[in-house]
């Protein structure tokens, strides 16, 4: 044990050791503050009940999201809950139906910004270098283009070749009933998350640049570790708790895009529905003779309510993961 | 120097965004008369086509609607190509400039309009919440704050035209008529940034009173009040200052939700119908314009904030 090299290297193999604990560590001390953080429990409590509950109601009520019925613009009842829209759907199961696909969207959505993101952001922090301005570079530019107003003319450009190019696949036994229907999906997926992924590459190219200087990886690489190596082993475990807070924070946002396209309608089309296409409809009902108050404020108010939720659950990740004394 | 740099980046930039539009524009099958009647012959869809170039290979559209286009006439003589940007292919006799020309007031006035209501809201809140830290003032306006940041346009706009316009009969609904119908669309624009604003100004000034100075000053005996006005305010409005910026932007491209409840004869409507028709020109036109103004209101603020704050240095 006299070779001072013999010596460094189980150091370093301790140190190694010290530091999965470490991370490990970190978690159950985040999830520890994430817990005490009230609101944030309580969010999270209504958006696990109400993820149940829009998934399970539809299949036993007796209505169906697109069934029509001569009751029209029926106020909430015992046997309309929340009323009836202008073709006699029942606004429940239009609600639930909605919110399936919103959630939908902003899940799909965060998680294709998430991939683009924390790529870019991760290769051009560890290549550095030339690589590393020319791609933020390039970041900087689409930062300075009219975000929504760019995803508009994405997705309304790609639309009819996505849509013939649907409805001829056949993968095995994969085949779209509904091309137009998938295809809209498959593009609020990708305009969505293509627009969203650059504070998302900004926060992961600093965080994996500041990293990437450390002892610990120095040492890895001294050892000989490969870069994907220590990629995966060193610098992505580290990265996990921003970019968990961050993808929190995103899908409210994509959520709220996806309404703003539906509400023009330029997302979601009839019949199917998503929280913006349901309160564009209420809207379209507002007249000087009769209130049909329901059809704004159920969709509005559930849309608010999960909003604000989501933002107490990111705010509770982010003190948990303690991102701003990073 | 360095912003003369970035004026003279900004021109490639905006080129190479009309192209990027362009291209995305008119790359998919079917022109803007899909929703017109059918053509009664093919010869005639074939002279449509060809009246309007939709027949020519894209980067030849390109270079004739930028206006760099020159062709031959039957004689040899070289004549250029009228620029194509300004011709509505929608509103057939009107040109893109004049549209817009009419609809930009009505975006300015909004955006402008909601910009002073989310600052004249924000900034007394914010201020008012850090000077009761901690208190039920506080927590309140805490709660309001991210509420409003939770309120989307298309949700509190209806709202507003249900109770106030609708029910109360106070406002007006809808249209572009009277000074009143502002009022509505303002506050639908506006209440999202206020609440940014307020949060924004209350952390500015809760970590401006932990600096040391802040203490002398206390220990000198000046008065909490004087404290929080002659000391806290000048540090704490920057950065509701350099988010001025970006919210300026938003609030001038991002009205079209807005316009769109209360059916204001803006620029987002025309952006939004303009997509449906696939009226190229109309499309191109606006994305520019939007790009330019994001583009230049970045440029002001950064000037204004190397100027306010010296220790600021671009390079």
């Amino acid at each position: 044990m006299d070779d001072p090299l013999e010596n460094l290297g189980e150091k370093i193999e301790t140190r190694e050791l010290s530091t999965g604990e470490t991370v490990l560590d970190l978690r159950q001390q985040a999830w520890h503050r994430f817990t005490r953080h009230r609101l944030a429990i309580v969010a999270t409590c209504f958006l696990l009940i109400l993820a149940a509950f829009v998934l399970i109601y539809p299949r036993y009520s007796a209505y169906g999201p697109e069934d029509l019925s001569d009751s029209q613009f029926q106020p909430p009842s015992a046997a309309h809950l929340l009323g009836t829209d202008a073709h006699g759907r029942d606004l429940l199961v239009r609600l639930c139906y909605g919110a399936q696909i919103s959630f939908l969207v902003g899940i799909v959505g965060a998680t294709v910004s998430l991939v683009i993101g924390v790529l870019w952001g991760a290769i051009a922090g560890y290549a550095g270098g030339r690589l590393d301005g020319a791609m933020m570079r390039f970041v900087d530019v689409l930062y300075s283009m009219p975000t929504i107003i760019f995803a508009m003319v994405l997705m309304s450009a790609v639309e009819p070749s996505l849509n013939s190019w649907l409805g001829h696949l056949h993968v095995g036994r994969l085949h779209f009933e509904n091309p137009a229907k998938a295809a809209r999906l498959v593009l609020l997926f990708v305009g969505l998350g293509a627009v969203s992924w650059l504070t998302m590459a900004r926060i992961v190219r600093g965080q994996v640049l500041s990293l990437r200087s450390r002892q610990f990886v120095d040492a890895s690489r001294a050892l000989g570790a490969s870069p994907l190596r220590i990629l995966t082993r060193h610098i992505i475990p580290n990265v996990l708790g921003v970019v968990i807070v961050y993808l929190a924070l995103t899908i409210p946002a994509i959520i709220l895009y996806e309404s703003f396209l539906s509400y023009l309608g330029l997302g979601i089309q009839a019949p199917m529905a998503s929280w913006g296409s349901l309160i564009a409809e209420g809207a379209g009902q507002i007249n000087p003779i009769r209130i049909y108050w329901w059809l704004i404020v159920f969709p509005g108010g559930l849309m608010v309510m999960t909003l604000l939720a989501l933002n107490f659950v990111g705010d509770g990740l982010r003190d948990a993961w303690d991102v701003k004394g990073n | 120097m360095y912003f003369l740099k970035r004026i003279a980046f900004a021109i490639p930039l905006l080129i190479a965004i009309s192209m990027i539009a362009f291209v995305l524009v008119r790359l998919p099958q079917g022109g803007p008369f899909d929703h017109e009647r059918k053509p009664a012959s093919p010869e005639i869809e074939r002279n449509i086509n060809a009246r309007y170039h939709l027949d020519e290979p894209v980067w030849k559209q390109y270079l004739r609607y930028i206006g760099a286009w020159w062709e031959r006439d039957e004689k040899g003589e070289w004549h250029h190509a009228p620029a194509g940007f300004n011709a509505s292919l929608r509103y057939r006799n009107h040109a893109v400039l004049d549209l817009i020309a009419t609809g930009l007031p009505i975006s300015l006035t909004i955006g402008l309009l909601a910009f002073c209501f989310s600052m004249a809201i924000g900034l007394p809140l914010g201020f008012f919440a850090a000077s009761k830290r901690g208190r039920w003032q506080d927590r309140l306006l805490n709660l309001l704050a991210l509420l409003s940041v939770c309120v989307p346009g298309l949700v509190i706009g209806p709202l507003l035209a249900l109770v106030f316009g609708i029910k109360l009969r106070l406002l007006p609904v809808a249209l572009w008529e009277s000074p009143v119908s502002a009022v509505m669309p303002v506050v639908a624009l506006g209440i999202y940034y206020s609440g940014r604003v307020a949060r924004l100004m209350r952390e500015g000034m809760l970590s401006v009173m932990q600096n040391e100075f802040i203490t002398a000053a206390r220990a000198k005996g000046l008065s909490e009040t004087q404290l929080l006005f002659r000391h806290g305010l000048r540090l704490a409005i920057l950065p509701v200052i350099s988010y001025s910026g970006p919210m300026l932007a938003d609030l001038l491209t991002g009205s079209f939700i807005v316009e769109s409840v209360f059916q204001l004869p803006g620029l987002g409507v025309f952006l939004v119908n303009s997509l449906y028709n696939r009226d190229y020109p109309m499309t191109v036109g606006l994305v520019l314009l939007y790009a330019a103004v994001l583009l230049g209101l970045n440029l002001i603020v950064d000037a204004i904030h190397a100027w306010l704050d010296p220790r600021i240095k671009y390079g």
